[in-house]
């Protein structure tokens, strides 16, 4: 069976299948004969010890991984499920209501959990999403559903599932994990940033028939192509076998461009940095020939956890990027972008009908000031010790920008009213992701330091079509000549301000973008870890006059189709087809 | 048996300290119940006392009955009468 999907990112893995589950479907009400009730209950006892030794487990793994706030979690959850109150209302649900023991462990930890987030205290209200996982894992033992959290063997495995977290494949024991498939998902979706920031190859969107793989079933993946290929012949192992040593040859060729700045072939330097969101993609960016953090996504600190982490957790999280990165190199420090597909369980926000276009990342940083102050503070001490930026995400209005430059300022305040030290010309800039602020570009412009233009979102706003949408995916393109010419007046606007201008969406790496974007002017590149030295390359064999050449033919093109056509034309003229074909991934 | 005890701890029966009183109210076969302001609480249960949102220098009432109940009284009486952390300070970071 092949299955297609979209790549996600490059590279080839073969391995056994490990099918993931991420969560059960929502039972019915099911009521049981009275004289089943001591079965139930014996059913009840089974999945309590099975969920309280996965939780052992976890808890012990983490452990041992020193990853102290993940064990802290488990450590929790390990308290509550033997909580008496809660064990004496799911029993007498059983004994007295005669509900099913499914039944009966979700009604109880939703009775407990609504209780808990009613009361005052913030810490309290927190823990009743605890009590909400609880009684999910409890419920999966209940009907021996794979655990969500894969057990990692000594066989290279293939994670098969519907959907996976992007916190979860960060968390990944990246040994015996090799790659990826996905039932759901988009290539923008920010599970496939993270697997290309980690060099994992993913297929994702692959449809339903994913979910027939079997557990241990071999699976070729081809993050090149899309392909998903579930028990392969002996013809494919080996031919597969063969593309896969061949594209990691090819990654060491590109380890030349390792140690060196990136200028084009007619010597204009530029900036090319990496995009991450976490200390170890910080380590691995450099590896890769990042000259610095174009952008630090630090929703990541937000997310899988139930409280919020203070000033000092996240001071020493911006340092420990500072210290692998060097305190020379730029490390652009976003402040968080929660919201749309991220969520954050600490402050409990409720499921919004457009998440997009809703409340998130600055909006929500201006009205819990009090988030937003813990966060500039320990930006700001992190900026003493490093060359640190900072960064507003979904910057609308001048409005909104003058608020967040309010804080910063009440927030070096602070710092030099109890002398602590910090960078007071800390450059502070937005991110263009609005159409707004692209179209009011000019007047940000005279106010900030820097831009950088997300494109993830700015397609998505701009052509009004969902990123994860498979429906309508085809018309998120950056291509699209209504957003070249949004991003080319942003970048206009931002030189004749003579202020910096880079992109951190997807599209910096692009190689049918790259040469409009540098015709465009654009200094900075930040793109993911695993496509630093791919562009570098790509930009060391493009001449930027051509370019500037290739951009004005391109704008006056109506459509994408015509525009990428245009762009693979003038890249075949170049001799330069080959490099593009490596640069896409594909070593043939 | 009932008997009326002052919170002593700072920080009031948070996390931890609620924890040393459910683990001690736990070792009892008696059943055992924090009475605040009319309304009960299991004391064996972390979610229950946590619930109760018991403050420093709240009057609670303990209600213990059964098997053990003086010694169930005495044990967990001594506890909330006590500042169960002696110094409640931020809990230091560990890099």
């Amino acid at each position: 069976m092949i299955l297609q999907g979209v790549p996600a990112s490059a590279g080839y893995a073969i391995g056994k299948a490990k099918v993931i589950r991420m969560e059960t479907v929502h039972q019915p009400v099911v009521r049981i004969d009275p004289s089943t009730v001591a079965r139930e209950l014996e059913r009840l006892e089974a999945a309590l010890d099975r969920a309280t030794d996965e939780l052992s487990r976890l808890h012990a793994k983490w452990i041992s991984d020193k990853r102290e706030q993940e064990a802290e979690i488990f450590e929790g959850h390990l308290y509550l499920i033997r909580d008496d109150e809660l064990l004496f209302m799911i029993r007498s649900k059983i004994t007295d209501e005669l509900f099913q023991a499914e039944f009966a462990v979700r009604e109880a930890a939703e009775a407990i959990a609504s209780r808990l987030s009613q009361l005052d205290d913030p810490y309290l209200q927190l823990r009743s999403a605890d009590i909400r996982d609880i009684g999910d894992r409890i419920c999966r033992c209940l009907s021996s559903k794979q655990a969500e959290r894969a057990e990692t063997g000594s066989e290279q495995e293939i994670l098969i599932a519907e959907d996976l977290l992007p916190t979860y494949i960060a968390q990944l024991d990246n040994e015996a994990v090799v790659g990826f498939a996905t039932s759901h998902g988009g290539a923008t979706s920010h599970t496939a940033i993270i697997a290309r920031s980690l060099g994992l190859p993913a297929v994702i969107g692959a449809g339903v028939n994913l979910e027939r793989i079997q557990e241990g079933q071999t699976i070729i993946l081809d993050g090149v192509e899309g392909k998903v290929i579930v028990d392969p012949s002996e013809a494919d192992l080996a031919s597969y076998g063969d593309l896969r040593e061949r594209h990691l040859s090819r990654l060491n060729q590109l380890r030349a461009f390792g140690n060196r700045p990136t200028r084009t072939s007619d010597g204009h330097l530029v900036e090319l940095t990496a995009n991450i969101g976490s200390v170890k993609e910080a380590s691995s960016a450099t590896d890769r020939g990042a000259e610095g953090i174009g952008l630090f996504r630090t929703e990541f600190l937000f997310m899988e956890r139930n409280d919020l982490p203070d000033e000092e957790e996240q001071f020493e999280v911006y340092r420990d990027i500072v210290q692998a990165i060097g305190s020379e190199a730029p490390v652009v420090i976003r402040t968080m972008d929660i919201g749309g597909d991220k969520e954050l369980p600490a402050l409990n926000l409720p499921k919004e009908q457009n998440p997009f276009l809703g409340f998130r990342a600055i909006r929500i940083s201006l009205e819990r000031t009090d988030l937003f102050k813990t966060q500039l503070r320990a930006i700001l001490r992190a900026s003493a010790i490093g060359n640190i930026r900072v960064m507003f995400p979904m910057i609308s209005t001048m409005q909104e920008l003058s608020r967040a430059m309010e804080a910063v300022e009440a927030a070096k305040a602070e710092l030099a009213a109890e002398g602590v030290p910090f960078n007071r010309a800390i450059p502070i800039g937005i991110m263009i992701e609005v159409p707004a602020a692209a179209i009011m570009a000019d007047r940000f412009a005279k106010v900030v330091d820097f831009f950088s233009i997300g494109t993830n979102d700015l397609v998505q706003y701009t052509m009004a079509a969902d990123r994860m949408n498979t429906k309508v995916m085809h018309m998120n393109n950056g291509l699209e000549p209504a957003v070249l010419r949004l991003i080319h007046r942003v970048i206009q606007a931002a030189a004749a301000e003579k202020i910096q201008v880079g992109m951190c969406g997807e599209m910096a790496g692009q190689p049918l973008a790259i040469p409009l974007l540098l015709g465009m002017g654009l200094q900075k590149f930040s793109v993911s870890g695993g496509s630093v030295l791919t562009v570098r390359e790509l930009i060391s064999r493009i001449d930027r006059r051509e370019s500037e050449e290739l951009l004005k033919a391109v704008l006056e093109l109506d459509d994408p189709e015509n525009v990428k056509a245009c762009v693979e034309k003038w890249y075949a003229s170049r001799q330069a087809s080959i490099m593009m074909e490596v640069s896409l991934g594909k070593p043939r | 048996m009932q008997h009326q005890f002052v919170i002593q701890n700072l920080l009031g029966l948070h996390v931890r300290p609620a924890k040393a009183v459910v683990a001690s109210a736990s070792q009892f076969n008696c059943t055992i119940q924090i009475e605040k302001e009319g309304v009960q609480f299991n004391a064996k249960s972390l979610i229950s006392v946590l619930s109760a949102g018991i403050k420093f220098g709240d009057t609670v009432t303990l209600i213990a009955e059964g098997e053990g109940e003086a010694e169930a009284m005495k044990t967990i009486g001594d506890l909330l009468a006590s500042p169960i952390e002696e110094n409640p300070a931020r809990k230091a970071h560990q890099p």
